[in-house]
């Protein structure tokens, strides 16, 4: 809960407080979409299995945190390469997130050979990257994204960073979230 | 064999026959790439398990046959859709290749069908963000590909061939997976 209220007063600042850092940035066209991710697990979850995957939770709402915090204190203005970091590390904990819910999940999850595994969670970062950067250049065609600057040099970067990150959060999550027993995780305790 | 056949004598046109619409098309780099792809299936194989995967062989060869003879006939020029029906269609038979391969190896393809369509669409979409990568590092290179690659141009290649992948990842998954014979 920790993690997505602190998303929530992060939008509140960002939505209220005029600062120059945050003109042009889409703050409130992110606003519905960065908060879809605090009710996705529980949305998706429904009490299907248990107990709570509560570490998928966490992982799927933090690169929205950071991408967030990154615009308000203006990191993203002060180093270039604040956009290069945070999608590599974003993409790490997005796949962490998939695997912690699909090894909590159980079921077929266990059945997949680890290689099968490293793939479909490295699989799933370049799928997740490949509609975000259509979607980024839908906003940036429609106008609706308040002038977002891209070009592309910046999508062949995002696209290769993030895949990378994907890749090394597939073999985190295969490597300390895959559990010999369905249902239950191991090497990495559930925050509380 | 005959895949690979009819892939080696196009890019010996290509390479040998001056053809106007070939000009700035780089056939000289889709030469090694090309056959690098013909040997890739032999050489991830070596007789590990039996029978041999065939139509993963094929499946993987065609999108390069159809890229070349595209590239032959003069489609690229003539027909300005052809980029996005050939990446979604190569998009497709990649994906199919993976689902053949895959089926037909020791471990017969573990998990669910829907987890087998994600990984399928997620081999295909990692394959055209590879593809893209290269192609952007060929121009920053000094590449000459005749036509400019744009964030447009980008874009609508990463939408359909991942579009193509999603199609030829049910399709596998459909046809090729258990229940059905073996590819």
């Amino acid at each position: 809960m920790g993690m997505k209220a602190a998303l929530a007063l992060s939008f509140v600042v960002a939505l209220t407080v005029p600062l120059d850092q945050l003109e042009g940035k889409g703050m409130a066209l992110r606003f519905p979409l960065f908060m879809l991710s605090a009710v996705v697990v529980p949305l998706a979850w429904r009490r299907r299995f248990s107990p709570y995957p509560a570490t998928a939770d966490v992982l799927v709402v933090a690169p929205f945190l950071l991408d967030t915090l990154g615009n308000l204190v203006g990191l993203y203005d002060a180093y270039d390469a604040t956009d290069d970091v945070l999608h590599t590390v974003n993409w790490v904990l997005l796949v962490g997130a998939f695997h912690a819910w699909r090894f909590r999940r159980g079921g077929s999850a266990d059945v997949m050979s680890r290689a099968d595994a490293w793939l479909l969670g490295a699989g799933l970062g370049a799928l997740a990257i490949v509609g975000w950067e259509i979607a980024e250049w839908i906003v940036a065609e429609t106008g609706a994204g308040g002038g977002l600057a891209l070009t592309y040099g910046d999508t062949v970067g995002d696209l290769a960073l993030s895949t990378a990150g994907g890749m090394l959060g597939s073999w985190l999550g295969v490597r300390y979230l895959r559990s010999s027993n369905p249902g239950r995780q191991s090497g990495l305790a559930e925050p509380a | 064999m005959g895949m690979k056949a009819a892939l080696l004598v196009a890019l010996v046109v290509a390479l040998t026959v001056p053809l106007d619409h070939l000009e700035g098309e780089v056939m000289a780099v889709r030469l090694p790439l090309f056959t690098l792809v013909a040997a890739a299936v032999p050489l991830a194989w070596r007789q590990r398990f039996s029978p041999y995967p065939a139509a993963a062989d094929t499946l993987l060869v065609a999108p390069f046959l159809v890229d070349t003879v595209a590239n032959i006939a003069g489609f690229y020029d003539s027909f300005g859709f052809t980029d996005d029906v050939v990446h979604a269609l190569s998009g497709m038979l990649v994906v199919l290749a993976f689902h053949a391969w895959r089926f037909r190896g020791p471990g017969g393809g573990g998990g669910s069908q829907w987890d087998s369509w994600l990984l399928g669409t997620g081999v295909g979409a990692l394959a055209i963000v590879c593809w893209e990568v290269l192609e952007w590092a060929a121009v920053e290179a000094g590449f000459d590909f005749g036509v400019p690659l744009t964030y447009g141009d980008t874009v609508g290649d990463l939408a359909t061939s991942t579009a193509g992948g999603m199609l030829g990842s049910w399709l596998g998954v459909r046809f090729l997976g258990a229940g059905h014979p073996r590819a």
